[in-house]
Formats: structure tokens, sequence, C-alpha cells
């Protein structure tokens, strides 16, 4: 039986959805802020859970109020302005992650250690009907952009569950998916999920059947993916410490690995406008990507010296039109 | 399933090994058969696994072992299971065997 777990100390971080601010979960229960731009911590950190440890965070959409999940069950929505509990949601009976919003942010799913998936009303901190249960255990919840389906990790595979009837609805095939990672793309209709063998792949939210090929690359496990705003690029981390991008059009990769910490495992993750790219890694490290297409084309043409050949050009920018101004 | 737990961890059906991996999930069915029968909870298990300054991802990690270790079990364990209680504030250890003389 192999150990799926090697180097796999990722960081519990959430963007704020105007993309500006990053919270970052620490030891001894700990969150930080920290400012998106610059990486610089914006205030002292604070203990939303009374000292208990964090296991996730998340931004709901529109209200900003920070959701933090953690041992013993524990979930609280947090005003990171005023630093205090707005409310406490209770339901979860043992360690909660995974926090997962709707677009309009009224609707949030958790995954637990009690192996169930709750589904909660984030005005009224209520739970919304009865918890969904998965003995096979939890690992990543997403929830479609409109709040009709989850997708929830589990052992095998990916299920795609009915928010309304609580039925599974399709599933990713087993053993290809990562055990942790599968998301919804922001139109709703793909997921993105990556696999414990190096590779991500797009599958029909719909169907559970893949739409893309496999997009590999990666020496070990991939952890995480994000879909750039228009839709045009993927970006997926890896316990190798890079984030490799891909064209999604072409399916081809784009261009060479961004570094991040060797051997530590990264989290990619677009910024909201697309023009960044963050590889956030634990013990606090992150680096920020300039991701526009002009920042590619000086970058680029720095490496080469001079004026970049039209396979070069299509190496670095596929699809674009051919205008190497070096 | 018999697991022996005093030197190496190992468990067997007969003569026959069930996998239970190495280092951290080795360790992990270990301290749920030390309570067997008794719930035990994530926090716990943490502690146990990473000691004071567990990786922040440490509750998936844990529950990507638990979900090993069932597999491994339904396969091979000749009926021993990792349970989980429902409700109850915690998930339950391995239960014993049908036929085994102990976890």
């Amino acid at each position: 039986m192999p150990d799926l777990n090697p180097h796999r100390d990722l960081p519990v971080v959430a963007l704020r959805t105007d993309g500006r601010v990053l919270a970052v979960a620490g030891h001894g229960g700990t969150v930080s802020l920290v400012d998106a731009a610059t990486l610089w911590p914006l205030g002292k950190p604070f203990h939303p859970l009374s000292g208990a440890r964090v296991y996730g965070l998340g931004f709901a959409p529109r209200s900003d109020l920070l959701v933090v999940a953690g041992a013993g069950g524990r979930l609280v929505t947090y005003d990171p302005e005023a630093r205090r509990v707005v409310s406490r949601l209770r339901g979860h009976s043992d360690a909660v992650w995974s926090p997962a919003f709707s677009r309009d942010g009224r609707l949030m799913a958790t995954g637990s250690y009690d192996d169930t998936v709750r589904l909660w009303d984030l005005a009224t901190g209520r739970q919304v009907g009865e918890p969904i249960a998965v003995p096979t255990g939890v690992g990543d919840v997403s929830l479609s952009p409109d709040g009709k389906r989850l997708a929830i990790t589990t052992w095998p595979g990916v299920e795609i569950v009915s928010v309304a009837s609580r039925r599974p609805v399709a599933e990713l095939s087993g053993d290809e998916t990562d055990y942790d990672f599968a998301r919804f793309t922001p139109d709703g209709g793909r997921i993105i999920g990556t696999s414990i063998k190096g590779w991500t792949r797009l599958w029909s939210s719909g169907t559970g059947r893949p739409v893309s090929r496999i997009l590999g690359g990666h020496a070990g496990a991939v952890t995480s993916a994000s879909l750039s705003p228009d839709g045009r690029t993927l970006a997926s981390g890896g316990t190798d410490g890079t984030v490799r991008l891909y064209d999604v059009a072409s399916q081809k990769p784009l261009g060479a690995p961004l570094p991040g910490v060797p051997n530590r495992p990264v989290i990619a993750q677009f910024a909201p406008d697309g023009t960044h790219l963050f590889a956030l890694s634990s013990a606090g490290r992150a680096v920020r990507w300039d991701v526009r297409p002009s920042a590619w084309r000086r970058h680029a043409c720095a490496v080469a010296g001079r004026r970049l050949t039209r396979a070069e050009w299509e190496d670095v920018l596929p699809g674009r039109e051919y205008a190497p101004a070096c | 399933m018999e697991l022996r737990v005093l030197g190496p961890v190992e468990a067997r059906v007969g003569d026959r090994a069930v996998p239970i991996g190495a280092g951290k999930p080795r360790a992990l069915l270990a301290m749920l058969a030390l309570r067997e029968g008794s719930a035990v909870s994530a926090d716990r298990l943490i502690d146990g696994l990473w000691g004071e300054t567990p990786p922040a991802s440490a509750p998936k990690m844990l529950q990507g072992y638990v979900s090993q270790l069932r597999k491994s079990l339904a396969a091979n364990g000749d009926g021993a299971e990792i349970l989980t209680r429902g409700r109850q504030p915690s998930r339950s250890t391995v239960r014993r065997s049908r036929r085994g003389r102990g976890t």
C-alpha cells in the first residue's frame, strides 16, 4: 500500500473574492491576513476558533465574511475588519474543512471527518436540509456556482451530487483522480480533477466524462489546479513544488513550469481578474506571478535577448497573433 | 484479523500479512486498535501522528490514511473494519473481525 501523502504539507489559505487579501492559517489556531499584492502581513494574527486548530478557510462571495473551519466540529463566520466572530455554525461533530460557496455567497458546503457533507444558509447560519452521509470519507468539497450540485471527493473517485435531491447524479471514474481535489469551473460546466499520478484533467460536470486530454508533466502528485477567469489557461500545482500552465483550447503546456519552493507542495490559484497567479506553499511562502500576455512577452524577450521566432512565440503565447516587438 | 502492536506493527489473517502501509497509516491503525471499540477524534489522532505542530492539511491527510486502511481491510482484513459512529461525537475505532482473535 503506497503512502499517498508524502510531502502533502499544503497550506490552508483563502483568497478574498476581490483578489486583494489572502487569509492564511498558521500553527496554534492562528489566522493571518496578507496583502495579496505585496504578500506582506496585514495586522496581527488572530484566533478565530479561540485557539483550536484551523483546517479550512474561505471568503464568502459578496459578504467577504471569512469562514473558519477547524477542530472538534468548529465552524464560524468571522468579520476580519472588526476581528470578531459573527456566527457559530453548529452541526459537524469532528474536524471540518473545505468550505465551498455558491457564486451568490448564499449557500455553503463543508466536509468533515465525521463523514458528512453539510449545507448552510450563510445569511442565517442554519443548516439546509439533512447532512449528506459519505461513508467512504470526505476529501474535498466543491459547490457549483449556481449552488445546485456538489462535487465530493471520496474513495474512490469524485461523486457529483444534486443539492435538491441529495442523490448522486454522476461520478468521475475512480482511481484516476486525486483523492482530495475536484473543483467546478467558474461556468459550472466542467470539473477540474487532479491526479496523484501527476496530471490534471477536465471532466463534464453533467456526465462525469473527461472533456480534455490528460494534462501531465508534474513529477509527483498534483494537489490543486485553477482555471483563469477567461477560461483559456489552466494552472496546476504539485508536490514537486512547481506550477504548470496549460492552454485549454490546444490542451498543450504553456511555456516552462514556474518554480516554487523545491519539494514543497504548492497550491496554484488565479487572481479573480486573471492578471496574476499565486503559488502558495506552507510555512508562509508564496509567489505571485504576473501572467498578463504583455508580461509574458516582456519576460520571453528578456530571456531570449532578441526578437522571438514564430516557433518561440507560439510556445509562450499560443493562439495569439505573432507580434514580437522585443 | 490479528494485529501485533508489540514490536513492529503487523496485521495478519492466519499466515497472511494484511497490507497496512508504512509510517503513518501503520501508526494510525495501531492507535485505533489500542482503543478498539471506542471513538477517537481527528484531533487526538492528529496529535498522535504529528505531535504539537501538525501540517494545516493534517485532517485531510488523516482522512486519506483512514480510507486507504479501510480499502485494504475490506479486501484482506477478514471482516475487520474502521467504523464511523454517525452522529456520535467521533469515529469509532477498528472493529473486531467476525472470526478473528482480536483486531
